[in-house]
């Protein structure tokens, strides 16, 4: 079966982390991060 | 790394003095809202990723948007914003990771609230904490023989060993079965399964900047950024608006304005320090010495950026300590995103909150501790703290305008204002010798960082979700 370029390149970019003992990528995939504030941390 | 779907939300604009440190906006993209660039630039780096971004407040954001994310990472710039994203995050039951950083240093705090059933914390550690503590709480009489048997370890020290094992450890052992055996459902929701929210840490909100702008403009500048901000309101009176501080000619105008408020305040201090009758007396010299002073005490003339730092509250803040504050979050949201998702692969920092200080490349953890009284996740409900800035001849009536400012709009004629303390009614609508909105809060021998309360009467005892403001003054 062929595989898509697109699943190829993708596949290719998260090579590296699918090594660390654990890590799912289809989770990665799935998952969702809200993001609130995208300038600066500060605290005061 | 292939996030699924990242929602970024800000309200804020792209300004000048962003490019230096916030890596995903270039020159040109002054004025365009920071969320749409930074979902632009990220999307460029990874076309992969599905973004959505929100140029909107995070508390008018629509709950659904929350409740569609696994993680929420707080990446915020004032402690209201943190404080009202605490309560969302507690209120959906969504990890969240908070990050801050000033100058040098920064911190980064993981809040899981109660309910979200994840599992942050070590179960053999904590039975041992309990057991701890439960040996410091028995008493005498419910466990003589462990009380003598210690009294006798301190007598027959080379027999220590031989006398634990034998009548110690039983007990220690029996304690621990104990509290093994009820762990699970007495212990491990509040142990195991949540982590102190944001609020627990920040009992009492620092008071608001407006609340300082408006103490600042009912009297006298008395410092140099008192003289910004004047500046700022006889620039709206000369020229019709408020100055866009992301044009040069206006900062400049305005820095004219400062100026000038700045001279006539080292007027006022050689004034009030060298009165004329004693000017007479003082040589050249010693006149040129005094306003040397006076110069170093309330600092040189302006300069072109200190105006937008003055008047923005702006504090020292650098790329490097921020990418390894936002590093460390990212880690963290990770674990989490796994860990909502059924998936270990490693547990969340702990204890949930590490300080990180640039100067000496240090990191500590520090050991928080979840309030029992705080007002976002603890048991005391409908209260609220509230600090705010009042000026030093404010009286009883301005603690409304400034509890107003400070965004809780109370009528005046259905709130009491006592002392905790002593009782003491300071304002009560339904009793005019108690109604006089003039008096002095030094007449009724307010100082500063006392605390009074406010509470409702009547039709807003029944409305307000608020039944006491526990309010701390500060007298500028």
């Amino acid at each position: 079966m062929t595989e898509k370029i697109e699943d190829v390149v993708k596949a290719r970019m998260y090579a590296r982390q699918q090594l660390i003992d654990g890590w799912d990528q289809d989770i990665i995939n799935e998952g969702c991060i809200i993001i609130i504030g995208v300038g600066a941390l500060r605290i005061l | 790394m292939g996030i699924g779907k990242l929602i970024l939300v800000d309200l804020d604009t792209i300004e000048t003095s962003n490019l230096s440190r916030q890596m995903l906006f270039r020159p040109g993209d002054e004025g365009r809202p920071k969320a749409e660039v930074a979902a632009e630039r990220l999307k460029e780096m990874n076309p992969y990723l599905d973004i959505d971004f929100f140029f909107e407040k995070l508390q008018k954001l629509p709950m659904s948007v929350y409740e569609e994310s696994d993680v929420v990472v707080a990446a915020l710039d004032n402690f209201n914003a943190r404080l009202d994203l605490n309560k969302i995050c507690l209120r959906m039951k969504k990890p969240m990771v908070e990050g801050g950083t000033v100058g040098f240093e920064g911190h980064v705090q993981i809040v899981i609230p109660e309910g979200t059933g994840l599992r942050y914390k070590n179960k053999k550690n904590e039975i041992e904490n309990l057991v701890e503590a439960r040996l410091w709480e028995i008493t005498d009489t419910e466990y003589p023989d462990y009380y003598r048997a210690q009294r006798e370890i301190e007598l027959l020290e080379e027999e220590i060993e031989r006398i634990k094992n034998a009548r110690i450890n039983p007990i220690v052992n029996k304690i621990h079965r104990e509290i093994e055996l009820v762990f699970d459902w007495k212990y491990a929701p509040e142990l195991l399964d949540q982590t102190p929210c944001y609020r627990c840490l920040v009992p009492i909100p620092p008071a608001d900047d407006k609340l300082v702008a408006a103490c600042t403009l009912k009297g006298l500048p008395r410092n140099r950024n008192h003289c910004v901000i004047k500046a700022e309101v006889e620039f709206e009176k000369k020229y019709g608006h408020k100055p866009d501080l992301n044009l040069n000619d206006e900062v400049l105008k305005l820095k004219e304005i400062a100026q000038i408020e700045l001279e006539k305040l080292r007027e006022r201090v050689f004034d009030e320090n060298v009165p004329l009758e004693e000017r007479d007396s003082l040589t050249k010299e010693q006149i040129e010495d005094w306003k040397k002073n006076i110069r170093e005490t309330f600092g040189s003339d302006y300069k072109f950026e200190e105006i937008e730092n003055i008047l923005g509250n702006k504090i020292a803040a650098i790329q490097t300590v921020s990418s390894v504050i936002a590093s460390v979050q990212s880690q963290e949201a990770l674990k989490l995103l796994f860990r909502v998702n059924g998936r270990n692969i490693g547990a969340p920092m702990d204890p949930p909150y590490v300080n990180y200080n640039g100067i000496y490349g240090q990191f500590d953890h520090l050991n928080i501790l979840k309030s029992d009284d705080c007002l976002a996740c603890g048991k005391i409900e409908g209260e609220e703290n509230v600090q705010i800035v009042v000026p030093f001849d404010a009286n009883v009536g301005y603690i409304f305008e400034a509890m107003e400012i400070s965004g809780h709009v109370l009528d005046s004629e259905l709130w009491m204002i006592t002392d905790p303390m002593t009782k003491e009614i300071y304002w009560n609508p339904y009793m005019p010798s108690l109604k006089d909105p003039d008096v002095k809060l030094t007449s009724l021998k307010i100082k500063s960082n006392d605390i009074i309360t406010l509470s409702p009467l009547g039709k807003a005892l029944a409305e307000s979700e608020i039944k006491k403001f526990n309010v701390v003054i500060a007298f500028m």
